[in-house]
């Protein structure tokens, strides 16, 4: 396992230091571990360029040369391997670090490790001083995003298996066109090719692995895309005004956006798009929580309640 | 959480980002570079191995790397070829740039100096990956907690904490001593040894509404008990409706793969509060069957509330 360690690193050095294309017989020759018969040091070295390839390292070729025809040459540009952030301040590398560590314990764990290693080896001294006490946690459970990051920077289709409001199976295809967290779930954003209409889904359902669609054509991003907007309740949203007893219904109390004192209890002003999510909530909250209005939602909750009165008959 | 496995790539990838590590932190104890690297003394000193072996054509001392770690402490010196750190990939730009969204939605909003400094370094990352990336994440919890918890958690000193328990809705002040940090269900929780209950408890972060390392505690909020039930009820339900949204709700989306609307399940929890209000709070799409009591509880609260509509 070393040996093929020592020769990616070999190799990756020789074409990083190279002014010129190196040909294959020269790499052949000159970099340490390449062995065997001919045939089989083409597929190492086919498989190490794959190999680099995945690592994001960019290897150009040409440079054939006049006097041996039909021979490739391969290099590497030290302003494509190289980090590339220009000047880059004390604070802005403590902000980028903050940015990196909040993945930490996420699935996404070894990749943000890695980031972090990049940016520390700039050479410049993260300034944290500057910073207040934050420590923002990305809570990212097991959702693995390498595909779906992939699939976002290239901008390729995926297709996956999602779970419909009803719990049936749905194979979905998606040109993904970002992704966003709140309160701990994550949603992807994008055009949804079978509907032909933006769609937002929520990545706890999906089934299974998330696949690039292979010999997908990149997609372009709406130039009007505005992902807060997407992410925001579709439609006009609605207030609501209901009384809550003091010390109570914390959940409610996050969303109000006005809260007035009444006596025993507090009058909430909440907005909502969703009836049947507001109507949820306040029965949750049982006699802790009343509803003054609008007709809709009590009208709702009229109705819920002869069913749960009914069921339990 | 568990590692990928170690193949002869992700290792090469390693050695390749060490250089430019050493390089600008040179002198550095094996100890302290093992540790920013997340592996052992052993594994690194494997690499420094491996490290020692590699550099331009040639391959004689003088195109060789040169590293020195036999005393404890590592420099690399003829390594300028590899010296600068690897472009970042895609992946990591992106998983930077929520990061650096989430750190936006952490700060306080007079900090316009250093939400300057988050605008100019999206777009350089932006401009990495040739387009800008539509990404967007709000902390789940408040970070000045989060920082606050983790450092009581460094330091092995007592946090106040004002928590919101959901089962029964209600505001407790609670002096924790954090043991841990746990992930579960994408969730985040500190673990820690609770003075109130006189154990171990789990406190889910974003239910926790205040925190301080101050040593005044409210002797009176203090000395109110709480009621710890740890016993578990089982209960029955049957879905009527909105199926996925219901499962959601009581927690067993993940172990029902093929369920036809209208099958029983069997559930247990810790609260039998829990239960009335999540079955109430699902609106008439989820009836409990068992037991018996707890299903009459139910009745009854529908019956009294809408009483309290049907007047008004």
């Amino acid at each position: 396992m070393s040996r093929k360690i020592e020769r990616l690193v070999n190799l990756t050095i020789a074409l990083l230091a190279t002014k010129r294309y190196l040909t294959k017989s020269e790499i052949f020759r000159s970099i340490d571990g390449y062995e065997g018969n001919v045939e089989s040091k083409e597929r190492m070295f086919e498989r190490d360029k794959d190999d680099l390839r995945n690592l994001g390292i960019e290897i150009e070729v040409g440079g054939f040369d006049p006097l041996f025809e039909d021979e490739a040459g391969y290099r590497i540009r030290p302003e494509h391997y190289q980090l590339q952030l220009g000047e880059i301040s004390g604070v802005q590398l403590a902000l980028l670090s903050l940015a990196a560590e909040a993945w930490r314990g996420a699935a996404m764990d070894v990749l943000a490790q890695s980031a972090i290693l990049k940016l520390q080896s700039i050479g410049v001294q993260s300034d944290l001083d500057c910073l207040p006490a934050i420590s923002p946690r990305i809570s990212a459970g097991e959702i693995d995003f390498s595909i779906i990051f992939q699939s976002i920077a290239q901008r390729k289709t995926i297709t996956f298996d999602y779970l419909s409001d009803s719990m049936l199976v749905q194979k979905r295809t998606l040109n993904p066109y970002g992704v966003a967290t709140r309160s701990g779930h994550w949603y992807l954003i994008g055009l949804d090719l079978d509907k032909a209409q933006e769609r937002t889904f929520r990545l706890d359902r999906v089934r299974d692995e998330i696949t690039l669609l292979k010999k997908s054509e990149e997609y372009e991003i709406p130039a009007g895309f505005d992902i807060e907007k997407s992410l925001g309740q579709t439609g006009a949203q609605e207030l609501a005004v209901i009384d809550v007893r003091k010390g109570k219904a914390q959940i409610l109390r996050q969303l109000a956006l006005e809260i007035a004192d009444n006596n025993e209890w507090d009058r909430l002003t909440i907005p909502f798009s969703d009836l049947s999510t507001i109507v949820d909530l306040i029965l949750w909250h049982g006699d802790d929580v009343f509803l003054i209005e609008p007709k809709s939602i009590k009208l709702a909750i009229i109705e819920a309640l002869r069913v749960i009165v009914k069921l339990h008959a | 959480m568990p590692k990928p496995p170690l193949t002869p790539l992700t290792r090469a990838a390693r050695l390749l980002d060490l250089v430019p590590f050493l390089s600008s932190h040179q002198g550095i104890s094996l100890q302290e570079l093992a540790k920013q690297f997340g592996i052992s003394e052993k594994e690194i000193t494997q690499d420094l191995t491996t490290l020692w072996m590699c550099g331009l054509p040639g391959y004689t001392p003088l195109e060789l790397m040169d590293l020195s770690f036999d005393s404890g402490f590592v420099s690399i010196s003829n390594a300028q070829t590899l010296a600068k750190p690897r472009n970042l990939t895609s992946s990591e730009i992106i998983a930077l740039l929520l990061g650096l969204d989430l750190v936006r939605g952490s700060l306080a909003p007079d900090r316009t100096d250093l939400i300057s400094e988050l605008d100019s370094l999206a777009h350089l990352l932006s401009a990495q990956i040739g387009f800008t990336v539509p990404v967007s994440a709000l902390p789940e919890s408040n970070s000045e907690i989060r920082s606050i918890i983790d450092k009581s958690l460094q330091s092995n000193i007592r946090t106040v904490i004002k928590y919101h328990s959901l089962y029964n809705d209600e505001i407790s002040t609670r002096t924790i001593t954090p043991v841990q940090w746990r992930y579960e269900n994408s969730h985040e929780y500190i673990f820690a040894f609770c003075e109130k209950a006189r154990a171990l408890r789990t406190f889910r972060v974003d239910r926790i509404i205040s925190a301080t390392t101050d040593a005044v505690v409210d002797k009176l909020e203090e000395s109110a008990q709480i009621k710890t039930s740890a016993e578990k009820v089982f209960y029955t339900i049957k879905i009527h409706g909105r199926l996925r949204t219901c499962l959601e709700r009581f927690g067993v989306v993940k172990i029902i793969r093929d369920l036809d609307l209208g099958k029983e399940l069997e559930i247990s929890a810790y609260s039998p509060e829990w239960v009335r209000r999540s079955v109430m709070g699902s609106s008439g799409c989820v009836e409990l069957r068992q037991p018996q009591d707890l299903r009459h509880q139910i009745r009854q609260r529908a019956e009294s509330a809408l009483r309290r509509y049907e007047v008004g």
